[in-house]
């Protein structure tokens, strides 16, 4: 039970996209943890994080003051539209991605002050001011993950700088259905889900020729293939378990094609290694290790390279066969002859 | 060269063997095979005249002048609504009325190229054909196709009346496959050829008819009338009128004896095509419908703005009866894209219905053998500023409908069987109003939230017309002294909720018989319409009302068993013997569950509809036999509803239904989606001309249940219409657990909301 977190591939230890891991001694930290508290386990509704798909899976929604809460809030359709910016603000809780969220064990009330116990809510309600790093903080002990390095480096970004209005975790992040990256994920998945958080609000992106991006041919192509946050965040200082939340202007991002059109690209590897991660995962070390970066026929890459490189084979065999033949006519022809 | 010297060489001779035999299927196709399909079918192919004749230049212009000026008084008008005054509005009219810039804008463009091109004289599609022989069509994806025009307009569903196209249909046969699903044998299925009870009648047997009625101004006679008694002097008089056209060529009516007066009836008033039938050769995978039946196609009714509904009634010539239409050149030459009241010409009837207050086709019956009016209306949800909220904000029909070309999408969810051109082309609410429409109210986001379960009509449509038909009885009909006709006797007509308005979990699907499928999500599996709410009526006040009215038909008809009548209509699977009460059980169980639980359900009002008629019980199933059709003229004038299947029986289709090729091609397909075991071709009728003892009268098994999406109102029913102990909404027949059905129907958060 100590050790399956770390085979579970949905625990945290292989999370990358979504950043809220630790660096490799947080890993060690929480290990220890795990391990002193391993006899306390099943009692405690505080397990570590990265332990919690482990435990009980009694679902925070379903205690008692979050099923009156879900006697509205189930329905798919709860939301409306808001009367500054026209856009749809959803108050739907998807019960299934919650159970599936870092948070589900946290009932309703937890995060949610007492004033939406009765319907219609209080209207003060409304204005809760949630924070993500302090809450974190006060329950560091139950195992919720430290934020404040994280914090240090969103202080910096452009949508702190900038003033971008109202703007907070929960623009990017919805707390509801917050997962690390599942395990079986492909790169292109994890692409589209990080984007997907960047494209919600920078629909401006979509065009043909997005703004501030005319430089990059296909940009569309682009947005499928690399995390806007692999250009987006500063060089300097990255981790490879997750993306910065530095998220650089225009003019401070990468602008070089070579940069990733390259060996061995730094703005890629952290990317790729969430990759490498995953194909060790799926095909065990070795084959990773050695296969890593060789052209294998039939297992990666151009199929138009597959045939070529076949036929090539075949034709060497051929050649190697006709010429032993060849040479053993040739004996037997010298031996009669004799 | 002469005719002989082309075969006089062994080569030639050759050639022309090949041509020969390379030409005769063509020959075969072309012209042997229309003969022999008329022949075989029964169905008159006749070149088709209409009184048109040629304008002088002076006559034209004196109509253009007359259209542009009434058209820009209208448009006057519009603009001053604001003026209360009368006197001045008169007098800004006139200034406007004069503004050039006013006089230029607007108007009817084809005057002007009408008048360029000399076309005086308005002879059908030939005319329009002339200009639009192609149309540019943009598909969905916003490719554009260059096509035919004729050649699309011929192969929509509002010229052919059905389809065979794998996938048109969302509806299920009560053996549990999709009607002409992709890799299935598929067989034409529409308006054409679907049973129902509304019109009572099929688009062959009931295309056309002239009625002989004998309005009473006195409603005494009317109680002493006998049904089977009709007057032979009169019946021959009718008949002589009918067969000498008299000088205009269209069967005035004279030598009609005193107090006849001949109206219009049949599905051909509202069907674009001018022919003695249907697009009958549609029908058939081969062979294509002939010219003359496309010279009569009705570009008009759907494209003139000035189209007189007064020119659409029955006329006879010497090949038969046939619909006439508007081919003035008043109308022609105010021709343009489709308007709502294009539509409305013949779509207020199923929606509002023709007694509809609002219903302008309805008072325009026509200049004469004016078209009878159907008081009981098919669903009674009117599409008109006055009751519909989108058509009071503007909105055109095919805003939400919308075309491509001459194909018109009907929505994904058709419960009715009627075919579809556009059958994946989305038609719905919330392709304009997202899935967050409510923007007023302080509970919006919980308004919003019932989306997720209910379709918006079912609060937005809180009431049919009150003359929405529920029961209606074709067997034993009424005397309408007004009208001078009998007519099928209208045993429950309401719009209520709970009685003439119902509730069913719907996903789009339907069964062959109209009944909307659908399943609860968060149900217990005990919903079960089939078995349940579409099968019997258990509203006392309805059953009431129908005792009331068997009591009334009594007097008409003695022979009358009330208990037994008002037992067959409300709880019509008393009709069914325990086998196949039994069967039907587990074929809904076994073969309608997956069409059930497929895709997403949610709750929509149906009008409910079921009718007694004579059946067939040779061809019967666990959910109904098959209906025999009733001749118009015959009913509606004797009253005698036997001699009307009898005279309807004969038609030449019907007696080839029940032939070998028909039921090899046709019939035993569709009733095995009808639930029925084979076709059986034993003819309903003996050599004396009397209904076989397999016939008899009944009711469907079970009520059809038409989707009603028309008639939306701005403010719907409020939420303690449903979250009540005896809501509208019976959650236990919906499939609800108790748990949930007490939370449903609890009053604390409504007491909160309204107080």
């Amino acid at each position: 039970m100590l050790l399956s977190p770390l085979s579970d591939p949905r625990s945290g230890f292989s999370c990358l996209a979504y950043g809220q891991c630790g660096t490799a001694l947080r890993r060690l930290l929480l290990l220890v943890l795990l391990a002193l508290t391993a006899s306390a386990f099943a009692l405690s509704t505080a397990a570590a994080y990265g332990a919690a798909v482990q435990t009980a899976k009694k679902s925070g929604l379903l205690k008692e003051d979050s099923r009156d809460c879900m006697r509205c809030h189930w329905m798919e359709t709860m939301a409306y539209r808001d009367r500054e910016t026209g856009k749809i603000v959803n108050l739907s809780i998807d019960r299934d991605a919650y159970r599936h969220s870092v948070h589900h064990e946290l009932a309703c009330s937890d995060c949610h002050d007492r004033g939406y116990s009765h319907y219609p809510h209080r209207t003060s309600s409304a204005d809760e001011a949630l924070q993500c790093v302090e809450c974190h903080e006060e329950r560091e002990d139950d195992g919720a993950p430290n934020l404040v390095g994280l914090h240090h480096e969103y202080e910096k970004s452009v949508h702190v700088t900038e003033d971008v209005e109202d703007f907070s975790c929960f623009s990017c992040h919805n707390p509801h259905t917050f997962h690390p990256v599942n395990a079986g994920e492909s790169i292109a998945q994890v692409v589209t889900e990080t984007n997907g958080t960047c494209l919600d609000c920078h629909t401006e992106l979509l065009t043909p020729v997005p703004k501030g991006h005319e430089w990059l041919p296909r940009p569309q192509a682009h947005w499928g293939a690399v995390r806007c946050l692999d250009c987006h965040t500063p060089l300097e200082g990255r981790i490879l378990e997750r993306p910065s939340h530095n998220v650089l202007a225009a003019e401070d991002s990468n602008q070089l094609c070579v940069e990733c059109h390259s060996k061995g690209s730094a703005l890629l590897s952290q990317l790729y290694n969430y990759r490498t991660e995953q194909a060790r995962d799926e095909k065990g070390f070795f084959a990773q290790a050695i296969y890593n970066d060789a052209y294998i026929v039939g297992m990666t890459r151009n199929p138009w390279m597959d045939w070529i490189g076949l036929g090539v084979i075949l034709l060497m065999i051929l050649g190697v066969a006709a010429h032993g033949y060849a040479r053993y006519r040739f004996h037997r022809e010298q031996e009669t002859s004799k | 060269m002469n005719i002989r010297s082309l075969f006089a060489t062994k080569t030639r001779r050759r050639v022309a063997i090949v041509l020969a035999v390379l030409l005769l299927p063509a020959v075969l196709y072309k012209v042997v095979y229309p003969v022999f399909f008329d022949l075989y079918t029964g169905v008159e192919n006749a070149p088709l005249t209409y009184d048109t004749r040629e304008l002088s230049e002076a006559e034209f212009e004196q109509l253009a002048l007359e259209l542009t000026e009434a058209k820009r008084r209208e448009r006057a008008e519009a603009v001053v609504t604001e003026e209360d005054d009368s006197f001045a509005r008169e007098v800004k009219i006139d200034i406007l009325m004069n503004t050039p810039s006013f006089i230029e804008e607007g108007g009817y463009p084809h005057i002007e190229y009408f008048r360029e091109a000399g076309i005086r004289e308005y002879e059908g599609p030939k005319t329009c054909l002339e200009c639009h022989a192609t149309i540019d069509i943009t598909h969905e994806d916003g490719t554009v196709e260059t096509v035919d025009t004729l050649e699309d307009i011929v192969n929509t569903v509002h010229f052919k009346f059905q389809t065979a196209a794998g996938g048109a249909f969302s509806t299920y046969g009560y053996d549990g496959r999709q009607v002409n699903a992709e890799g299935a044998r598929k067989i034409p299925v529409g308006k054409i050829n679907r049973a129902c009870g509304i019109p009572g009648s099929f688009s062959w047997t009931g295309w056309a008819a002239l009625v002989a009625s004998r309005p009473e101004h006195g409603l005494d006679e009317a109680a002493e009338r006998s049904p089977v008694e009709a007057d032979p002097a009169t019946v021959e008089g009718i008949s002589l009128a009918l067969n000498d056209p008299g000088k205009t060529g269209h069967g005035d009516g004279e030598g009609l004896s005193d107090g006849v007066v001949l109206r219009s009836e049949g599905c051909g008033q509202c069907h674009i095509g001018g022919n003695y039938h249907p697009a009958t050769e549609k029908m058939m995978p081969v062979g294509d419908v002939p010219k003359e039946a496309k010279e009569g196609i009705d570009c008009l009714i759907c494209h003139a703005a000035e189209y007189d509904m007064n020119q659409r009634y029955v006329i006879q010539d010497k090949h038969g009866l046939r619909w006439n239409q508007d081919r003035s050149m008043r109308s022609a030459l105010t021709v343009g894209r489709a308007s709502n009241e294009n539509c409305l010409n013949c779509h207020q009837h199923n929606m509002g219905g023709d007694a509809y207050i609002h219903n302008v086709a309805a008072k325009h019956l026509g200049d004469k053998h004016q078209r009878l009016l159907h008081t009981g209306a098919k669903r009674g949800n009117p599409f008109s500023p006055q009751s519909d909220a989108h058509a009071a904000a503007g909105i055109k029909c095919t805003d939400c409908h919308v075309p491509e070309g001459h194909k018109i999408p009907r929505g994904r969810k058709g419960v009715d069987l009627v075919a579809s051109d556009l059958p994946h082309k989305e038609v719905s609410c919330e392709s304009c109003h997202s899935q967050a429409p409510h923007n007023v109210s302080e509970h919006r986001a919980l308004l919003n939230g019932h989306v997720a379960r209910l379709a918006c009509e079912t609060c937005h449509i809180t009431e049919l017309q009150p003359n929405n038909v529920v029961l209606r009885d074709w067997v034993h009909p009424t005397w309408n002294a007004e009208e001078g006709i009998w007519e099928p006797t209208d045993v429950f007509r309401s719009g209520k909720p709970g009685e003439g308005l119902m509730y069913l979990w719907f996903n789009g699907n339907g069964t062959f018989l109209a009944n909307a499928l659908g399943s609860n999500p968060e149900g217990d599996g005990s919903y079960n319409p089939l078995m349940e709410q579409i099968a019997r009526i258990d509203n006392p006040d309805v059953i009431a009302a129908v005792r009331e009215k068997a009591r009334e038909l009594k007097k008409q008809y003695p022979d009358i068993d009330i208990d037994r009548y008002v037992e067959m209509a409300t709880d019509p699977l008393s009709q069914l013997s325990p086998e196949m009460l039994e069967k039907r059980r587990k074929m809904v169980a076994e073969n309608l569950k997956a069409a059930m639980e497929e895709g997403e359900s949610r709750i929509y009002p149906f009008k409910p509809f079921n009718a007694m008629m004579f059946e067939d019980m040779n061809n019967q199933g666990p959910f109904g036999a098959m209906i025999l059709p009733f001749d118009y003229a015959t009913y509606y004038e004797t009253g005698d509803s036997r001699a009307a299947v009898v005279k309807a029986i004969q038609d030449p289709i019907v007696r080839r239904m029940y032939q070998e090729p028909f039921k090899l091609y046709m019939m035993d397909e569709f009733m095995a989606y009808f639930g029925v075991d084979g076709w059986k071709t034993l003819y309903p009728l003996t050599d004396d001309n009397k209904l076989g003892p397999q016939v008899e009268p009944h009711w469907m098994r079970q009520m059809g249940t038409l989707m009603v999406n028309h008639g939306i109102q701005r403010e719907g029913h409020d939420c303690k219409a449903c979250h009540q102990p005896d809501g509208l909404l019976d959650y236990e027949a919906l499939g609800y657990t108790p748990e949930r059905i007490a939370e449903l129907t609890s009053n604390e958060i409504i007491d909160e909301i309204e107080p």
